[in-house]
C-alpha cells in the first residue's frame, strides 16, 4: 500500500525574488514578481520556539504575500531589515534582574531591570502568565499583554531566582 | 484645551524656550518607550498645525505638519503599540508605546483624526478613564472596575457603611457585646478559680478565708461544683452568642447581597459585557461571604483577644508587676514574628496552590481527553507530562511542610521557655513568701490564653484587609449608576404602533472601534426586515440599539416618531420581544418559562401560546407536561424544543416589535419546518427585525438590510437585491453552492 499523502507542499518564496527597501517612515516596502507593496509587515509563525523561521510576509491589510522559510536565506542586508521589523513587532525586553516582588490581592506587582530599562509591572496571579518555554527559559506576560523574556532564569542573581521561584 | 495627559509646566517652559510652539496644544499623551525601544518617556503633542514627538529630556524632537497627514493610526502589534500616520508618500512611525498605553493612544489617534478632518473635538471624545490607575497613589489597578487600589481604599468610610447595615439589629448587637464581655470575664475567672482559689483558699489552711465571708478551706467538692457550673454557664452563653451572631450576620449579608443583586439588575448590558459573569458571581458570593466571615469570626475574635489581654494583663501587673512583665513582654514579639512570617508562609502556600492547580488541570485534561489519548496511543507521554507537574507540586509541598514543621514547634517551645521562667521566678517569689502557688497557676493559665491566639491575631490583620477590599468592591457595584435609564420626562407609550426609524446612527462598544457607521432606515409598522451580512458585521448590534440595551453614540432611533431615549423604559421593553439563538430557560416549570414575560397569564393562554408555537405536542408528551422542571440551560430539551418555548414566550408577550436573532439556526429540517411555521404566525402584524445566516429563512421578509463592516450597503426586497447583483447576490450565490454541496436546498 502506498503512503497516503494529502498534504501538499508549502510554497516558500525564493528569497532571490525579493527586493526590499526601508522607507523614510521607518517601514519596509517590498517588490515581488514585479508587484510593489508600499508597506509590508512580518509575522513569526512560531514566535516563541522558532523566532527566525517561517516568517509570514503580509501586506498592510494582513493578507499573506509569501512565506520565508528562514531569515538566513535572505541576504544579510535584507535579513537585517526583516529582523528590525520583527523585533519591533515582538518587542520582548530581556529581564536582567528582579528587584521586588509583591504578591497582593491576587496580583503580583514586580519591579525589574530589563535590557530596555527599569519597569514595574502588574501580573495576574496564575501560572498562565508565566510561560515556561523550557526548564529555564521563561516568558512573562503582564496584565496589559506586555511581554518580558528570560533566557535562562537560573543564570540570574540569587535573589532574582529566589523571587521568581515563588511565582512559577 | 483638553488633554489625556497634562504637560508638566517645566517641560512646557523648556519647550517654548527651545522655540517649540506647543503652548496652545490641543491634546498631549506621554509614551513609555522611546524610538530605541528603551523604557524612557516621550511626549506626543498635537497642536492646531503640527504633531510633535519630543523626548522628555529633549534629546530628540520630531515635528510633522498636519497638512500632509491623511490619517493617524494607533497600531497594535504583538506586545507593543505604534503610533503611525499615512501620507501620500506612505506610512510614518511616530512613536512606540507599551500595551499598557493602548487605550490612551487609541483615544489620541481618534481625536487627532477628528482634527485632521476638521471636525470639532468635544470633551466626551476623551475617555477620561483610559488608564486604570489608582486615584490616590497612581498604582496600577488590579481590576478595571475599581477606582482606588486595595491599599488606598478609605477603610473608615467602608467600616462605617458596613456598620450601617447593622443598625436594624441594635438590640442583638448590644446583646452580642455584652456576651463578648461575659466571655472575657469567664476566661478570667476560670484560671482564677482553678488556680488561686483552689490552691490558696481551698487547699491551704489559714488561707485568706473570707471570700464572700465564706471559709473555703477543705471545700473541694464545692469548688469543683462551682467550676463545673461556670463551665456550663460559659457554654450556654457561647451557644446563645453564636446563635444570635449567626442570625444577625446572616441577615446583614442577606441585605448586602440583595442590594448588590438589585443594583446589578438595574445596570445596563454594557456593565455585564465589560465584566465576566464569573467575576460578578464572585462579587455577590465570595465578597459578601468574606465580609460575613470577618464579622462573624474575625471581629469578635479580635475583640475578645484584646479584652483578654487588657484584663489579664492588668490583673497580673497589679498582683505582681515583675512576673506580670515577664508574661507580657513576649506576646508582642510573637505577634511581630507572625506578622513577618505569615506573608512568607502564605506565599509558599500560594505557590503550592498554583502548582496543584496546574497539576490538576493536567490530570483533568488527560482524563477528559482519554479517548483521544488512547486513540493516538499517547499514554506514556501523558504519564511523563503528569510526572513533571506532579514533581513540581511535590517539591513545593515538601518545602511548605519543612518550614511549618520547623517554625511552629520552635514557637511552641518559646512559650514553654517563658513558662519555665515564670516557674523559676514565681518559685523564688513563693519561697520568699511574696507570692502563692495558686496565683502562679493562674498566671500560667492566663499566659496560654494570651499566647494562644497570637498567630491568629497576626492573620486577622490580613483578613481584615481582605474583608475591606471585598466590601469596597461590593459598594462599588451598589454605587454604580446605570447609564441606561429613563430620561427626566419619559414619554409614556403603553400602546405603540411599531414604526421604527433609524437616523444616521453610529455606535461603538469600545472607544475607537466603531461597529456601526451612519445607518439610516425607515421601517413601517408590521414590516419584516431581514438583516443580512457576515458575522461581526453589526447586525446584532442594530437590534441591541433598537431594544435600547445600549444607547447610540450618534444619530437617533425613533419609534412612532418618538426617540427611544425618551420613551419610558418599562413601556419600551414591554412591547419589544426577542427570540434568540440560545434560548435561555430559567429554573422553573415549562409553564413558568412560557409565562416569563406575563406571569399573570392564565393556563389557557399558556396552552394557546404553546399550540401556536407548535410546542404543545411535545410538552404534553413529557411525563410532567407543562409542570416539567427545566433549568440551567434547559437540560433535557432539544435545541428545537427550547426554541419553540422561546417562540411561545414571545407569542404570549405579544410585542409590537419583534427581534429574531438567529432564531432558526442549527436545527434539523423537520423541526425547522415546524418552527418556521410557528415563526410565521408570530411575525404577523409585528414590526420584525430578523437576523439569519441561512438566507432562505428570510424569504418572507418584506425588505432586506445588507450590512457590511458596520455600514448599510444595500436595502430592498429579495428580488431587487438579487437583480442588482451586488453584495446580497454574491452572498446568496455562495450559500446556495454551499448548500448544494451538503445536499440541502
Amino acid at each position: 500500500m502506498s503512503e497516503i499523502n494529502i498534504l501538499g507542499k508549502i510554497d516558500f518564496v525564493d528569497c532571490r525574488d525579493l527586493t526590499m527597501r526601508k522607507t523614510e517612515g521607518g517601514f519596509i516596502s517590498l517588490t515581488i514578481n514585479e508587484k510593489e507593496y508600499e508597506r509590508v509587515n512580518f509575522y513569526r509563525a512560531f514566535p516563541l520556539s522558532k523566532p527566525d523561521e517561517y516568517i509570514s510576509v503580509r501586506d498592510n491589510d494582513k493578507n499573506e504575500i509569501c512565506l520565508i522559510r528562514n531569515i538566513n536565506e535572505l541576504s544579510q542586508e535584507y535579513a537585517q531589515l526583516v529582523k528590525m521589523d520583527l523585533d519591533r513587532r515582538y518587542f520582548t525586553p530581556e529581564i536582567i534582574k528582579i528587584n521586588t516582588v509583591k504578591d497582593e490581592y491576587g496580583y503580583v506587582y514586580m519591579n525589574m531591570l530589563t535590557d530596555s530599562g527599569e519597569r514595574s509591572v502588574t501580573i495576574p496571579n496564575g501560572s498562565s502568565n508565566f510561560i515556561r518555554l523550557s526548564d529555564v527559559r521563561l516568558i512573562l506576560i503582564d496584565i496589559d499583554g506586555n511581554r518580558f523574556g528570560i533566557e535562562d532564569y537560573l543564570k540570574l542573581d540569587e535573589k532574582s531566582v529566589r523571587l521568581l521561584e515563588t511565582l512559577i | 484645551m483638553i488633554s489625556i495627559d497634562i504637560l508638566p509646566e517645566d517641560f512646557l517652559n523648556t519647550a517654548i524656550k527651545d522655540n517649540l510652539d506647543i503652548k496652545e496644544y490641543i491634546i498631549a499623551v506621554k509614551t513609555d518607550i522611546n524610538s530605541l525601544g528603551e523604557f524612557a518617556p516621550s511626549w506626543v503633542i498635537l497642536t492646531e498645525k503640527y504633531l510633535y514627538c519630543i523626548s522628555e529630556d529633549f534629546s530628540g524632537t520630531e515635528k510633522y505638519d498636519l497638512k500632509y497627514i491623511k490619517e493617524v493610526f494607533a497600531e497594535s502589534l504583538v506586545s507593543i503599540g505604534m503610533l503611525t500616520f499615512k501620507t501620500d508618500m506612505g506610512y510614518v512611525e511616530v512613536c512606540k508605546f507599551s500595551n499598557t498605553l493602548v487605550p490612551k493612544f487609541s483615544c489620541f489617534a481618534s481625536v487627532t483624526n477628528k482634527i485632521i478632518r476638521g471636525e470639532e473635538v468635544r470633551e466626551e471624545d476623551i475617555d477620561k478613564n483610559v488608564e486604570h490607575r489608582c486615584e490616590k497613589c497612581g498604582k496600577y489597578l488590579p481590576n478595571n472596575s475599581m477606582r482606588t487600589c486595595p491599599s488606598c481604599i478609605d477603610r473608615k468610610a467602608i467600616i462605617l457603611r458596613l456598620f450601617a447595615y447593622g443598625k436594624k439589629f441594635k438590640v442583638q448587637i448590644a446583646v452580642i457585646t455584652l456576651f463578648l464581655l461575659l466571655t472575657t470575664i469567664f476566661s478570667m475567672v476560670g484560671p482564677y478559680l482553678s488556680g488561686t482559689v483552689f490552691f490558696d483558699y481551698v487547699l491551704t489552711d489559714n488561707g485568706k478565708a473570707d471570700v464572700f465571708g465564706v471559709d473555703l478551706y477543705g471545700k473541694v467538692v464545692l469548688i469543683v461544683i462551682i467550676l463545673v457550673a461556670f463551665r456550663i454557664f460559659s457554654m450556654i452563653t457561647n451557644i446563645i452568642y453564636g446563635r444570635i451572631s449567626a442570625k444577625v450576620s446572616g441577615e446583614m449579608v442577606y441585605n448586602i447581597k440583595t442590594d448588590v443583586f438589585e443594583s446589578m439588575q438595574k445596570l445596563s448590558m454594557k456593565f455585564f459585557s465589560n465584566k465576566m459573569t464569573g467575576n460578578l458571581m464572585t462579587r455577590i458570593n465570595s465578597d459578601t461571604n468574606e465580609i460575613l466571615y470577618f464579622f462573624i469570626d474575625g471581629l469578635p475574635f479580635v475583640i475578645t483577644t484584646v479584652l483578654n489581654i487588657l484584663a489579664m494583663g492588668a490583673f497580673m501587673m497589679a498582683i505582681n508587676p515583675w512576673l506580670g512583665l515577664l508574661c507580657l513582654i513576649p506576646p508582642p514579639f510573637i505577634f511581630m514574628f507572625f506578622r513577618k512570617f505569615m506573608p512568607k508562609f502564605r506565599k509558599m502556600h500560594n505557590t503550592l496552590f498554583r502548582r496543584r492547580s496546574s497539576m490538576n488541570s493536567r490530570m483533568n485534561d488527560s482524563f477528559s481527553g482519554m479517548r483521544v489519548v488512547k486513540a493516538f496511543g499517547k499514554e506514556q507521554a501523558e504519564v511523563r507530562n503528569f510526572g513533571r507537574d506532579s514533581m513540581r507540586f511535590s517539591d513545593s509541598a515538601v518545602k511548605v511542610d519543612i518550614v511549618s514543621s520547623t517554625v511552629f514547634p520552635v514557637i511552641g517551645q518559646s512559650m514553654f521557655i517563658v513558662t519555665i521562667f515564670v516557674y523559676i521566678i514565681g518559685g523564688l517569689f513563693i519561697i520568699n513568701g511574696n507570692f502563692t502557688f495558686g496565683l502562679m497557676t493562674t498566671y500560667i493559665g492566663y499566659m496560654s490564653t494570651i499566647f494562644g491566639p497570637m498567630s491568629n491575631l497576626a492573620n486577622t490583620v490580613t483578613w481584615a484587609s481582605y474583608a475591606m477590599n471585598a466590601a469596597n468592591r461590593v459598594f462599588e457595584v451598589i454605587d454604580a449608576v446605570p447609564d441606561i435609564k429613563d430620561c427626566e420626562a419619559p414619554v409614556s407609550m403603553p400602546d405603540i404602533k411599531g414604526d421604527v426609524s433609524l437616523k444616521n446612527i453610529s455606535f461603538s462598544y469600545e472607544v475607537n472601534k466603531p461597529v456601526l457607521h451612519n445607518i439610516s432606515v425607515d421601517v413601517k409598522a408590521g414590516e419584516m426586515i431581514g438583516l443580512v451580512g457576515h458575522s461581526g458585521a453589526g447586525k446584532s448590534t442594530i437590534t441591541n440599539l433598537i431594544t435600547r440595551l445600549y444607547d447610540v453614540n450618534e444619530g437617533e432611533i425613533t419609534i412612532d416618531g418618538v426617540p427611544v431615549k425618551n420613551i419610558k423604559l418599562e413601556d419600551l421593553r414591554k412591547q419589544i420581544g426577542m427570540v434568540l439563538q440560545d434560548t435561555y430557560l430559567f429554573i422553573g416549570t415549562i409553564a413558568q418559562n412560557i409565562a416569563y414575560s406575563k406571569p399573570e397569564a392564565s393556563l389557557e393562554e399558556i396552552i394557546l401560546a404553546a399550540k401556536t408555537a407548535n410546542a404543545h405536542d411535545f410538552i404534553v408528551k413529557l411525563p410532567d407536561g407543562y409542570d416539567t422542571m427545566v433549568g440551567v440551560g434547559g437540560s433535557g430539551l432539544s435545541g428545537g424544543e427550547k426554541q419553540r418555548l422561546a417562540i411561545a414566550r414571545a407569542i404570549l408577550h405579544n410585542p409590537k416589535i419583534l427581534i429574531l436573532d438567529e432564531a432558526t439556526s442549527a436545527l434539523d429540517t423537520e423541526t425547522e419546518q415546524q418552527i418556521q411555521e410557528a415563526m410565521e404566525k408570530l411575525v404577523k402584524g409585528r414590526t420584525t427585525f430578523a437576523i439569519a445566516h441561512r438566507l432562505s429563512t428570510l424569504r418572507n421578509a418584506d425588505r432586506l438590510m445588507v450590512i457590511e463592516k458596520g455600514r448599510l450597503v444595500e436595502l430592498g426586497t429579495h428580488e431587487q437585491l438579487y437583480k442588482a447583483e451586488g453584495v446580497y447576490y454574491k452572498l446568496h450565490k455562495l450559500q446556495q453552492e454551499a448548500l448544494k454541496i451538503r445536499g440541502v436546498e
